[in-house]
């Protein structure tokens, strides 16, 4: 059985390299009307969603200019490259682009790595996946950072 | 994925944009399964790129139900922002888990005692020779255990329970029963228990009645 995520996203911006830093507190605030496992149900202890960490790495399994896909999940957004700024107008002419990054991001700005969620057992993780923008929007060059 | 299941779809976001530009848009994210929204939109605020303690990670997370036959779903998370302007998402600890009874586990040793048949090493069991023993445990619905065609010398059937909450847990060796996961089979083997705990595994009893 399969859960394939797929995403849909539309422009976005920002530029620069990875960079790595120590895990720090960040805050994990809980959106508002959520629902969780009902009254006198816990979470099973299998995660049904392979590379749910995005641990692997994708560089192998995703051609560039292709959707990026890791266990059960894909992207619509096309694949750019690991631990790259995922530009706007990919390899290719493609408009969407995505990312796996190992450790916090910086360029002009700063992604934070997940510092983990104590409340639902969720561990501190070093890579996240890092989603720009889509061609279902025109292309915005002044939406990168300077 | 099993029918008629209650699963839990989670997923922590955050904006990555500087917020230090003007007029940039945010993420706007939505969990769907199979197409059908489990939230409301969902706009992923800007936070603090100089500060780490004041980055925000959200939390989304909805629930679903599978029908009937269902054994698959397609979860998607879907930004329906239209600015090319900004809408730079990060995305960490995807989960999708079932829902389920709670359970422990233990890991038990159990001292045997009652009617002991020394002429075959095996405890009586004239209850169920009789037919005054239900094959099926008679407690409650948490777990339905049937001892089949070939019964072993069970005489009656006892609850295994851990205070404060019950588990509506059974188990008998001789069936080589099905335990829930998480379990521990028992390092011993016997046909009639009797067991019980409290909190602190610290008694067990298993025994049989004539």
């Amino acid at each position: 059985m399969t859960f394939p995520v797929s995403t849909t996203y539309t422009m976005s911006i920002l530029a620069g390299i990875v960079c790595c830093s120590n895990i720090h507190a960040a805050q994990i605030i809980p959106a508002s009307n959520q629902t969780g496992c009902p009254a006198e149900t816990v979470y099973s202890q299998t995660n049904l969603a392979p590379n749910h960490d995005f641990s692997i790495l994708n560089g192998e399994a995703s051609p560039p200019n292709t959707p990026l896909s890791g266990g059960s999940w894909q992207t619509e957004a096309y694949y750019f490259g690991d631990n790259q700024y995922p530009a706007d107008g990919s390899p290719g002419g493609s408009t969407n682009a995505s990312i796996i990054t190992t450790g916090h991001y910086q360029s002009t700005t700063l992604q934070w790595l997940f510092p983990g969620d104590p409340g639902h057992q969720i561990p501190a993780l070093a890579n996240f996946l890092y989603v720009n923008g889509n061609d279902k929007a025109a292309h915005s060059p002044h939406g990168r950072a300077p | 994925m099993q029918p008629n299941t209650t699963y839990s779809f989670a997923v922590y976001v955050s904006n990555v944009v500087n917020p230090d530009l003007s007029g940039v848009h945010n993420p706007i994210i939505q969990l769907y399964a199979d197409d059908v929204a489990l939230s409301e939109p969902f706009d992923v605020p800007l936070d603090s790129v100089s500060d780490q303690d004041q980055d925000i990670w959200t939390r989304l997370e909805q629930t679903f139900t599978t029908g009937a036959g269902q054994t698959s779903a397609t979860l998607r998370l879907v930004d329906s922002a239209t600015s090319s302007y900004g809408d730079d998402l990060a995305i960490a600890g995807l989960g999708v888990f079932a829902c389920e009874p709670p359970y422990i586990s233990l890991n038990l040793r159990a001292f045997l005692q009652g009617a002991y048949a020394s002429s075959d090493g095996r405890m009586r069991d004239n209850l169920r020779q009789k037919s005054y023993l239900p094959l099926t445990q008679p407690y409650n619905d948490r777990q339905t255990i049937t001892l089949g065609t070939k019964p072993p010398r069970l005489q009656y059937w006892r609850p295994v329970a851990m205070m404060p909450q019950w588990t509506g847990f059974w188990w008998n060796c001789a069936t080589k029963t099905i335990l829930p996961n998480g379990w521990r089979r028992l390092p011993l083997c016997c046909n009639v228990m009797v067991m019980w705990l409290t909190h602190k595994p610290t008694r067990l009893h298993c025994g049989s009645l004539r």
